[in-house]
Order: C-alpha cells, then sequence, then structure tokens
C-alpha cells in the first residue's frame, strides 16, 4: 500500500507534467526514474527565448532538444528527446547559451564537430561564457589553438582551458572553418547597436556576431548581449520568412547551418 | 522636411555609425517605401491588469509594478488577443537608430485603425534615439482582435532636423537603448520633486 507520502509526490509529479504538452509529457515519462522527478520541477519554470534560440542554432541529431532553466549546466537523453538545464542566471546571454552544444555533445567528438560546424570559433567563446568545460574541452582548445593559433585567445579563456585536465584516449581532429570576421560587429556592438550589415539587413555571419560579443569590454558584457541576441533573433527570422515567403522580394540573403 | 526613400536608403547605407539611419532587421525590401519606413509588431508585450492593490500613482512607480503588468512573449507565428479597451505595451520587431540631423513620426496603419487599434501615443521619435519603439496598443473596438507578431503595424515618417543637440545616446536620455517594450518613466520625471513641494494654492 503507498503511503500518503507517495501520493503525495505522485499527484504533484501529475499535476505539473498534466499542463505540458503531450510530446514532452511522454519524453518526461521515459526518462530514468531516479532524475525524472528533478526534471519535473526544472520544467515548470518557462524557458528564457535567448535560451530556446541558441539551443535552435546549435542544435544537432534528432531528437527534439527541451531547454529548461536551472542553476547549472545538465543533461539527460533518452530515445524520446534531449533535456537540457541552462543555468537561468546567463539565460539571456546568447554566447553563453550556445555552450547548450557543448553540454549535448559531452564527450562524443563526432557531436562536437556538428556544433562546430554550426558556431565556429564561438564554440571555445561558448565554454568559458557559459562556464562549461566538457570531456572534450582539452581537445577543443588544442584544436581551436592548431587552427588558429593561440594569439586569438583572450586571458580569461586560455586561463580557463588551462585548467581543464585532458582525457586519455585517442586525439580528436576537428575542422574549422576561417577564422569569424567580427571587426565590424564588434564596433556596432561597442557603439551601442545591434549589429547589421549594409541597409540594416541581419548579419549572416552569427558566428562572427557571437565572437565579437565575447570580446566586448566587461563594462559592456550585458547590455550587448541583448544586443547580439537581437541580431541572432533577426537572421533566423529572415531565413523563415524567406522560406515562408519566397516570392516576396527580400534584402536578407544566405542560408547558413540553421 | 521630409525624407524620400533615396535619401533613406542612403541613410542607411552611411560608412559612420552615427550618422547612419538603422532599421534591422529588414525582413523586406518593401519596408522602405515613398518616404517612410515600415514597421513591425514584435514578439514582446507588457500587460496591463487589474490591480488588486491600488491605483498606479504616476508620482511613485519604481516599485511594485507586477501587481499591474506581466509581461508575455508572442512568437512570429503566433497570435495573441487583444479585447476591447485593453491597454497592451508592444515593440517594434525592429532595432532603430534615428541619427542626429533626422528626427520621426510613428503613424500607425489606417488598415489596422479601421479595425479599432491604435498603435501609438508617444509618435515622435527624436533625434539620436536608439533602440526598439515601445507601442501602445489599445483596441477602442468592441469586439476582440488578434495581434499577429510580424505584421506591419506602424510606420516612420522621417523629417531633417537642423541645428539639433543629443537627446539621448550620451546625454542620460530616459529611453535608450532598449530591446524590448518598457514601461513608463514618468515618476523619474525631474517636476515631481516641484511637485511635492508645493503646497495648494489656498493652503499656504
Amino acid at each position: 500500500m503507498e503511503t500518503w507520502h507517495e501520493i503525495a509526490w505522485k499527484n504533484w509529479r501529475e499535476e505539473i507534467t498534466g499542463a505540458l504538452p503531450i510530446p514532452v509529457r511522454e519524453a518526461v515519462g521515459a526518462l530514468d526514474e531516479t532524475v525524472r522527478t528533478a526534471w519535473i520541477a526544472r520544467l515548470q519554470a518557462p524557458v528564457l527565448p535567448c535560451a530556446r534560440t541558441m539551443a535552435h542554432v546549435v542544435r544537432g541529431g534528432s531528437k527534439p532538444w527541451i531547454l529548461v532553466p536551472g542553476l547549472s549546466w545538465d543533461i539527460a537523453e533518452n530515445e524520446r528527446a534531449v533535456f537540457i538545464a541552462y543555468p537561468e542566471a546567463y539565460g539571456n546571454d546568447p554566447l553563453a547559451m550556445a555552450a547548450a552544444g557543448l553540454v549535448w555533445a559531452q564527450s562524443d567528438p563526432g557531436r562536437m564537430q556538428q556544433v562546430i560546424a554550426k558556431i565556429g570559433a564561438a564554440a571555445l567563446w561558448a565554454a568559458w561564457e557559459g562556464q562549461f568545460a566538457g570531456p572534450l574541452a582539452a581537445s577543443l582548445w588544442r584544436e581551436f589553438v592548431g587552427a588558429y593559433g593561440e594569439d586569438q585567445v583572450d586571458g580569461p579563456t586560455r586561463e580557463f582551458f588551462s585548467r581543464q585536465p585532458s582525457v586519455p584516449g585517442e586525439p580528436h581532429h576537428f575542422v574549422w572553418g576561417n577564422f569569424p570576421d567580427y571587426g565590424t560587429y564588434y564596433e556596432q556592438l561597442v557603439y551601442g547597436v545591434v549589429p547589421h550589415d549594409p541597409g540594416g539587413s541581419s548579419p549572416r555571419d552569427i558566428p562572427a556576431v557571437l565572437t565579437a560579443l565575447h570580446f566586448v569590454p566587461q563594462d559592456l558584457r550585458r547590455t550587448a548581449a541583448l544586443l547580439a541576441f537581437k541580431a541572432v533573433e533577426g537572421q533566423l527570422l529572415s531565413r523563415a520568412w524567406r522560406r515562408a515567403a519566397p516570392e516576396a522580394e527580400n534584402v536578407e540573403g544566405g542560408l547558413g547551418p540553421w | 522636411m521630409v525624407i524620400g526613400e533615396a535619401a533613406l536608403r542612403r541613410k542607411m547605407e552611411a560608412p559612420n555609425l552615427p550618422e547612419r539611419l538603422i532599421v534591422t532587421p529588414l525582413l523586406s525590401a518593401e519596408q522602405v517605401n515613398g518616404a517612410s519606413v515600415d514597421v513591425r509588431l514584435g514578439t514582446d508585450f507588457i500587460l496591463m491588469k487589474r490591480s488588486a492593490r491600488g491605483p498606479i500613482d504616476p508620482m511613485a512607480m519604481d516599485t511594485g509594478t507586477s501587481d499591474y503588468q506581466e509581461r508575455a512573449r508572442v512568437e512570429v507565428g503566433e497570435k495573441m488577443i487583444l479585447h476591447p479597451n485593453q491597454l497592451v505595451l508592444g515593440v517594434t520587431l525592429e532595432f532603430i537608430q534615428v541619427p542626429q540631423d533626422l528626427m520621426a513620426y510613428v503613424i500607425g496603419r489606417s488598415s489596422w485603425g479601421r479595425l479599432g487599434l491604435m498603435v501609438a501615443t508617444a509618435v515622435m521619435v527624436s533625434p539620436g534615439y536608439r533602440g526598439s519603439l515601445t507601442l501602445e496598443l489599445a483596441n477602442l473596438a468592441d469586439t476582440p482582435v488578434y495581434l499577429y507578431p510580424g505584421t506591419r503595424v506602424a510606420q516612420l515618417v522621417f523629417h531633417q532636423v537642423d541645428g539639433s543637440s543629443p537627446a539621448y545616446a550620451g546625454s542620460g536620455g530616459k529611453y535608450t537603448g532598449p530591446v524590448g517594450p518598457e514601461f513608463s518613466k514618468l515618476s523619474w520625471d525631474q517636476d515631481w520633486q516641484a511637485i511635492r513641494r508645493i503646497k495648494p494654492l489656498g493652503e499656504q
């Protein structure tokens, strides 16, 4: 016979999950019982738009990602979905939230390569900005420096990665694109406007916007994050608009990996 | 003098940031048309609700705004309902910078007005303004109406200004740089200090 405590927890779980969309409810139900209650509790709070959008930018794999605010990064995955908890305090920062991709990658170099293919050099900045060092941190650092050189890295990021232990095993190799051309967007962020291309178009190069944000001075950093997110959001919306209204003349151009 | 389309486009391409007219993102080239720039309804809203504790005192609004307002996010592709006599603060989808030699008027689109939707009351955008524009959305009709983020709700008509001084950036202006809707900052007005001290005539 169930105790009243067990009944109370059961009712609590049912009350919260009953308000969720059916696919989410089913995905939560498929989580391991030892972690399910903690994830249900997190699902009560709404996800911040920036966190949700950046998860869309870095998302890989075929399963849906379900983002929830928490105190620190966490991940649970089953056959139905990937659950990722992000530190809510950083939730309005697009570069910190890009670390969701690193959380998803964990120790899988194939996944890490997918994230790098989407945000390039910003994958490294995201680790420091999101304060997440996964099992591949040392490989990420080594490969980044091999591709771009250590001169491109600022002191705090270098110091962060110097503390990450190497994981024994085969070396991983990642393919990086060109280093982002971020100067224009950096100038715009420091000046205090949303990064944009000529004529008001949204920036086609999201990794360059994220890289620019990484180098913004700390006293401007939180305001710049809002401006950078507005640029990322604008670019994604422009792409969606272009797909939805192909007959309409559109000033935005170029299609990326998102 | 109203700024025409060709001049608007030149301003939007100005190489020097402070001299540039910025309207971003521009989802459609048609938004710059004739002598105006169309702006779209953004995704963030402040909903006004009936207060359980007391009226709004414009002299002291620094605390407790959650009693009569709540924030909501409605993505492009979704819709929200605006009831008769309801006031909602919205925001333009676009971030705007008005260079120092221009000012703009915000004019609601008549197509929406004919449905009863009033879009903006703070119709002037000063030289030097930078940020998204807060829109005061009110349904004056008797029938609820849906609002769709991403739709064109207003247009900006720009005028040349001679000899303006910075009204915003760098001079402590109140509305510099927001990317979402902002509630009234009426309580910041310096006039309140004087009004508090003045005794009604006849009581002195």
